[in-house]
């Protein structure tokens, strides 16, 4: 049997408590550099064989599903597995420097501990078949990432740790219950066997209310529009790196666990349309999107700009998603990975240059075009696909989000992407004026490794390569949303 | 707490009975209600309530924070390798059937070694939070 999909969660699981025995930093530091690197391998290996020969299932004791605890690898699960292990490698290579300088000396192997469980929860989500581990999981990273939060150096760092952790355990518990009423609705928690027993046709109660308290629960996880100001804090308060990690993966991980609940688990009821649910939240996205892309504009901390502009581009997945087509689901797994990598990009720029500043401005970025000329290329480059120029992965996401939309009954919100995305193009633009066309001021931008700045050139390069070459993102999410859509119809 | 006599007797009293009846539901959680969870929480507290009356500084010098702690990571990586073992031993992750002669035996023996995993981190993360929560008086 093919044991690739509990070798991807249990192998950073195993080498997180031998961290805790070796204790010595760099030896610390490279073996969750080594593991994460094998996870990919793995992964690349795993998704290579769900994509020629379809799902893997596998079962852990050998006890059958459904009363056993089964994984499940499909290509969705893969698209999501790929992107977050390759996001956490990429942070590791980039972050070593800065968690040297950020988090305190006796605090860094149980930082990088941390890491690799928040990972390994990450990672356990998207494969798990079995619901209520995907709550345990769910929590597994959580936890961790409460800790991680709670490590940067800023005083109110604990705080909006503190308020995280009370935020993310309301959205747990919704979430808990919301299984809690499946099971005893069903009696099963096995999730391919929940689709299959829940049936279609009218909706109890207590269902309703299972699907209602899912969708909170999911949409705290994902900053949905108005349950989106954790993100600013914990985004404008935590270490830097773990903000360039947190951009391309948790609130992905919140998306993966709405595509998983409402278009798999609920395919044949199909609740997002039972309700109206769909409008609603498509509504409240845009506002979202108008609201947040406001607010970017009006801020001067590059980091809070940067944490609203994820806002908007989470609405954007939202938008695509509650279009309930399957063009518009391709749209929004296109843009789940070109965002992530857009993102991180962008919060890795700001993590390498201001190791020492606490809160950066844009006005810091005067001036940096001629200090750091290809640093400053690359960063251009991603804030050109945050825009959505042609050429950069950004249009691609762009153009089949406003395709798909434009091809759906809500044709007419296509003007409000449109109209955000230019007043993208106005804060970004503020960047890169400070960069290239303002007096140089006196700052203290600090020198980067080489590896960090390889890390920013591949995001910068892989931002223009998926915008010409679109084998990977659109092949992928096509074949993804084709697979749902023919499922719901049948 | 050294002028409490009847705390110090009662307690002297307790802790073999508690220690063992942890080790009681530990080792029978296959058969009866318990496991390494509650077993752990058990066994910890009777290490707990004999800190709280001998003092800190005697049972730091039995169980250090730094060994606590490597029991801990230690419990996990049991857990861990045992269900590496299956995977070796051509099964499954965590399936016991391999471990022993017969299936019913490599059952026995892997729940055993895995429950024996979960007791050791769980007592040990029991012993770290009440060792945490009196640095922090400590401190002030």
């Amino acid at each position: 049997m093919n044991q690739l999909p509990v070798l991807i969660i249990v192998l950073p699981l195993l080498i997180a408590p031998i961290l805790l025995l070796v204790r010595d930093n760099r030896h610390v530091y490279n073996l969750s550099l080594g593991v994460s690197f094998l996870n990919i391998l793995l992964i690349l290996i795993l998704f290579q064989d769900v994509y020629q020969n379809g799902n893997i299932l596998y079962e852990l004791g050998s006890w059958k599903a459904p009363i056993g605890i089964r994984l499940n690898a499909d290509l969705l699960s893969c698209y999501f597995l790929l992107l977050i292990n390759f996001m956490a490698f990429i942070c590791l290579i980039a972050g070593n420097k800065t968690i040297k300088s950020q988090v305190e000396d006796d605090n860094i192997h149980l930082f990088y501990i941390a890491w690799l469980l928040c990972n390994v929860g990450f990672s356990g989500i998207v494969l798990t078949n079995d619901i209520f581990n995907l709550f345990v999981f769910l929590e597994i990273s959580s936890l961790a990432s409460y800790f991680l939060i709670s490590q940067g150096n800023y005083k109110a760092s604990s705080l909006a740790a503190i308020q995280y952790l009370f935020i993310g355990s309301i959205g747990a518990v919704f979430i808990l219950f919301a299984i809690g009423i499946l099971y005893v609705n069903t009696g099963t928690l096995n999730m391919t066997d929940l689709s299959n027993k829940i049936g279609s046709g009218s909706i109890s109660l207590s269902m309703s209310l299972s699907i209602a308290m899912f969708l909170i629960g999911v949409g705290i996880k994902t900053a949905l529009f108005p349950l989106h100001g954790w993100l600013i804090r914990t985004y404008s308060y935590a270490p830097s790196i773990i903000v360039s990690y947190f951009s391309g993966t948790s609130t992905k991980i919140g998306i993966y666990i709405l595509l998983r609940v409402f278009l798999d688990i609920f395919n044949s009821i199909n609740p997002l349309e039972y309700y109206n649910l769909a409008q609603l939240i498509l509504f409240l996205s845009l506002i979202g999107v108008l609201l947040s892309t406001l607010y970017a504009i009006k801020q001067n901390e590059i980091k809070k700009m940067l944490a609203y502009s994820s806002v908007a581009q989470l609405s954007y997945i939202i938008i695509a998603i509650m279009l309930l087509t399957p063009d518009g689901l391709t749209a929004s797994l296109i843009h789940v990975f070109n965002h992530s990598i857009i993102k991180t990009g962008l919060f890795l720029v700001v993590t390498i240059l201001f190791i020492n500043n606490k809160n950066v401005s844009i006005d810091d970025f005067s001036g940096l075009g001629e200090k750091y000329p290809l640093l400053m290329s690359a960063f251009v480059i991603l804030l050109l696909g945050l825009i959505g120029l042609p050429l950069t992965s950004g249009f691609i996401s762009k153009w089949y989000l406003i395709s798909a939309i434009l091809q759906s009954d809500y044709w007419y919100t296509s003007g409000v992407i449109l109209i955000t995305s230019f007043m993208t193009f106005f804060y970004a633009w503020l960047l890169i004026e400070k960069i290239y066309f303002s007096a140089r001021l006196n700052h203290d931008a600090s020198v980067a490794t080489s590896y960090q700045l390889l890390c920013v050139y591949f995001l910068a390069a892989l931002t223009i390569y998926l915008g010409v070459d679109t084998s990977l993102t659109f092949g992928i999410s096509e074949q993804i949303s084709n697979n749902f859509y023919s499922t719901i119809n049948q | 707490m050294r002028h409490h006599t009847i705390p110090r007797i009662v307690t002297k009293l307790l802790i073999p009975v508690i220690l063992l009846f942890g080790l009681y539901v530990q080792f029978h959680g296959d058969f009866s209600a318990g496991g390494g969870f509650q077993a752990g929480v058990i066994f910890a507290a009777g290490f707990i309530l004999y800190n709280i009356i001998f003092g800190l500084d005697i049972g730091k010098s039995i169980l250090s924070v730094n060994t606590s702690k490597s029991l801990m990571a230690l419990g996990v990586i049991l857990y861990l390798m045992v269900g590496f073992l299956g995977i070796l031993l051509g099964g499954n992750f965590l399936e016991y059937n391999y471990l022993s002669n017969t299936p019913i035996n490599g059952q026995l023996l892997g729940i055993f070694l895995v429950e024996l995993g979960v007791g050791l981190t769980v007592s040990n993360v029991m012993v770290l939070v009440f060792y945490s929560f009196n640095d922090i008086s400590e401190e002030k």
